[in-house]
């Protein structure tokens, strides 16, 4: 799905700000223009055409029969806004081209490149190969012809096609960011609070080749706007965010101004006793705690008896929890590649598996596990990435409703630094941020200090009072699952899309006060 | 292709990787030196340098110069040109080649970065013009910041001085040397050795005439130790996973993982986790109480809170819409001022075989060790060419020149640097006492040994989940604690030092942070000794 808009129907939205400032933007736009009439420069990531090209003579460059090659091209630009009007710009563009080959299951040689010269490309790959030569395998995982699961993981594979790449957020690339940027800072300026946002613009494209002769290609691209506005004094702040695969969706005007109404609602905090509150959980919030649940899906650890799916080892060998209830059955969860609100990256994780459709959750029971490349040829099961994208079932039921039947709770916008830090339970720590309001008798009463939480969230969907209307949901600054080598991050930003209802819960752990503001 | 079972492969390795397990004395004498290792494939022989430095070079200066002809009032570059290779003793290896660079311009109050990938003339010139259209238009726009203090223009060459270059070693003496450790095994604590060498060119230039090219290593051995059982989520069998020093990051060679000290050093480390096991299970008593924390644990504290929060970046509101605003501000009301126990002492160090040492950072400015805090009092913060203007103030009261101390860092040139010196140092006493000494004056209390912190967003407070918790009755360890968990404030916390280690209770730990807009992964080292603090929250049951 292409979506083609002339700059001028993007700019004829409704607009009430300063001519000052509109013509400031209008000047960066023309500069920017410059940029875009460099050959290619607006497309930001290689075409397929280009790619394919790249891959072939990747190809070519081996006499291995079984080399995989996937090569990723993701370019991200971030424009910030910092204490109202201190602006910087960030462009960059990463390439990795990850070659090798796979010898058992336990086995993968590879290099990973950002080069993409040939020259010097050919060199690393033929360095590459005489780096097979001397694997030493391991005794304690015996490879035989006869049993080689190698072969049978070479096979033919259905790729579906990856159609979430959106013009207009190229556009807002090169063009369109300087306009909701005028448009933002005069927002802050005006509520006299100090404003702060960042405007992420990102494409990606990617291809895997297999010497054997398979190829598959998928392109995106992404956006989000994020803003938090905070009292002069810095006693009070707000937050708010959106995310879309179509800049065109978004809105910084709005997201700025609930922000600032955000912070401004929140003047006054009051301290209020830890302990089990009804929470009712603005989508960030919610989606905060279910990109963490990423991992626990993951078939390796279940299998050993770890998690809130995995079963210790009992004498009838049951391992995990598929096709218990784990949830309240209002609750699906599910991952569409092609999800065009959603769908999930890299596009061909793990050798060049597809990703596809899994639905991980259905109405409460547990469908579906992650196998990595390793273990799912070890368990006979086609390999598939733990979700990193998610798209979670909703009802009808507003926030306001939510708040007016609720007789005493805590309204949470948004949480900090979520994380698991207990794997048998699932149990996740983090801290409330940036909007937090005690509910009393149906009514919000007053802005609250922040809390610490201490919650898995496999209680939380268990205890389900109330769902929202899906949303997907900004994260702004939200580092990946575990650590990587030297440098890794930047490429990773937005994160893939997590499509989540507002939630009433009841009996949710605020477990400590949390000073921090 | 032949496949090389491990057996032959022992047969056939060299003398000294053979003397990595045979002990000590053997392995004093036959420290492998590049070279001696020539009829096997050495690691560089399959990842040497892609680029000539002279390259690097040109491509900086190309930079630069379109940068100044498009109008940049300023601008800087780095290019550089990394090799990576892992090997565990799990048998894998790892191998990355990144090139890249990044131009950052600013433009009156317009800063613009572009990072790419393209090791060309074009790009770089595409990429120079690129910044500084974004740098004048976002100037029209943008209000006043902190001029940048880019101090005196640097020029030269450097390069990190080590004994065996990694990549001269051959592959197979990388895996033998992994799975050797890896061989220590004991019945019930399993050894798992990674190492992961990092080499590149790095060149940096400036429009006020930097440009200095760099030869640097960096190295992250590792070595864990975790407990063994069969079920391994029985949390009374369970061990979590340990560092043993001095396997740490550092800017050093192979000899950072040869010789008979750390042959000795792991015995020791495993002779002491093994008899952890012995001691009987039990649950806490919540409370307030005294609690020992080892360096490793306190390393993590310190990463967690003090090294965030010290950051000018953060300090200055740069990420209030990340990862958040410092504790530690406004500079006013924290600089000079007595904030934390007198015994407390932290800092930046460099040189040696510190982690991240290097003659020049990525603003090209020298590096230099400096205290952050001195004797409880906050005198810096953690600041670089384009914010230590915010501390002109306070370098005048000091009647010091406004100049960044260096430090300014980025894992890859294609992501803009951030202020992220490599290694930061807690002081340990010189006379303090030891671990076994610490604990003995406890009465009623807890020790810790290891811990992961979960920090809040201002680096004010947070949770300690520790690896192991010891209840300590009487000067004496009496059981294992499970399911525990300690709340502090970070203030309250390091005010509450009542005793800080000797140097034996020092320990290094690898720090992965993120932080930044947009964020990067930064890797440091922070190194840290046992303290004894009074007054902790203890939290029985984790739920």
């Amino acid at each position: 799905m292409t979506h083609r808009k002339s700059m001028q129907s993007m700019q004829s939205h409704p607009r009430s700000h300063p001519r000052s400032t509109l013509t400031v933007a209008e000047a960066f736009l023309r500069e920017r223009a410059e940029r875009a009439e460099t050959p290619g420069a607006s497309r930001r990531v290689f075409t397929r055409a280009e790619a394919t090209a790249l891959a072939d003579a990747v190809v070519q460059m081996t006499s291995n029969p079984n080399l995989g090659a996937t090569i990723t091209h993701h370019a991200v630009a971030v424009t910030t806004i910092v204490r109202n009007d201190r602006l910087k710009c960030v462009d960059s563009d990463h390439l990795t081209l990850r070659i090798g080959t796979r010898l058992g299951c336990n086995i993968y040689v590879g290099v990973e490149t950002s080069i993409r010269d040939l020259t010097l490309l050919q060199q690393v790959i033929k360095r590459t190969e005489m780096q097979v030569a001397p694997v030493i395998q391991s005794e304690d995982t015996p490879l035989s012809a006869a049993d080689d699961p190698v072969k049978s993981f070479l096979g033919p594979r259905t790729y579906l096609p990856v159609e979430l790449w959106h013009d207009t957020t190229i556009d807002a690339m090169e063009h369109q960011r300087g306009v909701v940027l005028a448009q933002m800072i005069e927002q802050f300026r005006t509520a006299n609070l100090l404003g702060a946002a960042s405007l992420a613009v990102c494409a990606r494209a990617e291809i895997h080749r297999y010497t054997a002769g398979r190829t598959a290609w998928g392109e995106s691209t992404d956006s989000e706007i994020t803003a938090t506005a905070r009292m002069m004094d810095g006693t009070a702040s707000g937050w708010s965010g959106e995310a879309h695969r179509d800049w065109t969706k978004l809105d910084g005007v709005r997201v700025a101004r609930q922000a600032i109404a955000m912070a401004n609602r929140n003047r006054g905090a009051v301290r209020l006793e830890p302990g089990r509150y009804t929470a009712i959980l603005g989508p960030a919030a919610v989606g905060a705690l279910v990109v963490q649940m990423s991992p626990l899906f993951e078939a390796v650890r279940i299998d050993g008896g770890s998690g809130p799916y995995g079963i210790p080892r009992t004498p009838d060998g049951r391992e995990n929890r598929l096709g218990q209830r784990v949830a309240d059955p209002r609750i699906t969860m599910w991952t569409d590649h092609n999800d065009p609100d959603g769908g999930d990256y890299p596009f061909f994780p793990d050798d060049g598996f597809p990703s596809g459709n899994n639905t991980w959750i259905k109405n409460g029971v547990l469908t579906a596990l992650a196998y990595d490349v390793e273990y799912g040829m070890r368990r006979g099961k086609t390999p598939y990435k733990a979700p990193t994208a998610i798209r979670m079932s909703g009802g009808t039921t507003s926030i306001e409703e939510m708040i007016a039947t609720c007789d005493r709770g805590i309204y949470v916008n948004r949480f900090s630094g979520v994380e698991v830090v207990d794997g048998p339970s699932g149990s996740m720590t983090g801290t409330t941020r940036d909007g937090c309001f005690f509910i009393k008798d149906g009514k919000i009463k007053t802005p609250v200090t922040n809390f610490r939480i201490y919650q898995s969230p496999f209680l939380s969907l268990n205890n389900v009072m109330a769902l929202g209307v899906p949303q997907r949901v900004a994260f702004g600054f939200m580092p990946p699952h575990g650590g990587g080598h030297f440098g890794e991050a930047v490429d990773r930003w937005p994160l893939d899309p997590v499509i989540v209802p507002p939630l009433m819960v009841h009996d949710f752990n605020f477990s400590a006060l949390c000073d921090a503001i | 292709m032949s496949v090389v079972s491990r057996r032959s492969f022992l047969a056939q390795s060299s003398l000294a990787s053979l003397a990595l397990l045979a002990g000590p004395t053997a392995t004093a004498v036959a420290l492998p030196r590049a070279g001696t290792n020539a009829a096997k494939r050495s690691v560089g022989s399959f990842a040497p340098p892609l680029f000539d430095p002279e390259l690097l070079r040109t491509l900086a200066r190309t930079t630069i110069s379109a940068a100044v002809d498009a109008g940049a009032d300023y601008a800087d570059v780095r290019v550089n040109d990394q090799r990576f290779a892992g090997f565990e003793s799990v048998i894998t290896g790892r191998l990355f080649y990144n090139a890249g660079f990044g131009v950052r311009v600013r433009v009156g109050a317009g800063h613009a970065f572009v990072g790419g990938i393209d090791m060309t003339p074009d790009a770089v010139t595409r990429a120079a013009r690129s910044a500084t259209t974004t740098a004048k238009g976002l100037a029209k726009m943008a209000g006043t910041s902190p001029s940048w203090v880019t101090g005196p223009a640097a020029t030269g060459e450097w390069t990190t001085p080590m004994e065996i270059d990694p990549f001269e070693m051959s592959v197979e003496d990388q895996v033998f040397a992994t799975c050797g450790y890896g061989h220590m095994n004991r019945f019930n604590v399993l050894v798992t050795a990674f190492f992961q060498w990092l080499v590149e060119t790095r060149v940096v230039a400036s429009s006020a005439g930097t440009l200095v090219t760099q030869q640097l290593a960096r190295s992250v051995p590792l070595l864990f130790l975790k407990g063994r059982s069969k079920q391994w989520y029985d949390p009374e069998l369970y061990l979590s996973t340990f560092g043993v020093a001095p396997f740490v990051p550092s800017t050093a060679g192979f000899e950072a993982v040869l010789g008979a000290a750390r042959h000795d050093q792991v015995d020791r480390a495993l002779e002491e986790f093994s008899s952890l096991f012995g001691y009987p299970v039990g649950d806490a008593e919540p409370g307030r109480k005294d609690v020992i924390f080892d360096g490793g644990a306190m390393a993590n504290l310190a990463g967690a809170t003090l090294l965030p929060a010290l950051s000018l970046s953060s300090v200055l509101g740069e990420e209030q819409n990340a990862g958040g605003i410092s504790f530690l501000q406004p500079p006013e009301q924290v600089l000079g001022h007595l904030l934390f126990s007198p015994q407390l002492t932290f800092g930046v160090e460099t040189g040696g075989t510190h982690f991240g040492t290097a003659h020049w950072d990525d603003e090209g400015v020298p590096l230099t060790s400096y205290p952050l805090i001195e004797r409880g009092t906050v005198v810096n913060y953690i600041s670089t060419a384009s914010n230590v203007g915010a501390l002109a103030s306070w370098y005048g009261q000091q009647k010091r020149p406004v100049l960044s101390p260096g430090g300014s860092w980025t894992e890859h040139a294609n992501n803009p640097p951030q202020g992220a010196p490599g290694a930061l140092v807690m002081t340990a006493s010189p006379s303090g006492p030891s671990i076994e000494e610490m604990i003995k004056s406890v009465k009623d209390g807890y020790y810790v040994y290891g811990a992961n912190i979960r920090g809040d967003f201002q680096s004010a407070g947070g949770v300690i989940f520790p690896d192991i918790l010891f209840e300590i009755k009487n000067g004496r360890i009496t059981r294992r604690i499970l399911n525990t968990r300690l709340e502090f404030g970070t203030k309250k916390f390091f005010k509450q030092l009542t005793a800080i280690g000797g140097p034996t209770t020092m320990r290094t730990i690898k720090n992965d942070s993120y932080s930044g807009v947009p964020w990067g992964m930064v890797t440091q080292s922070v190194a840290a000794p046992a303290v004894h603090v009074q007054g902790v929250d203890i939290l029985a049951n984790r739920g």
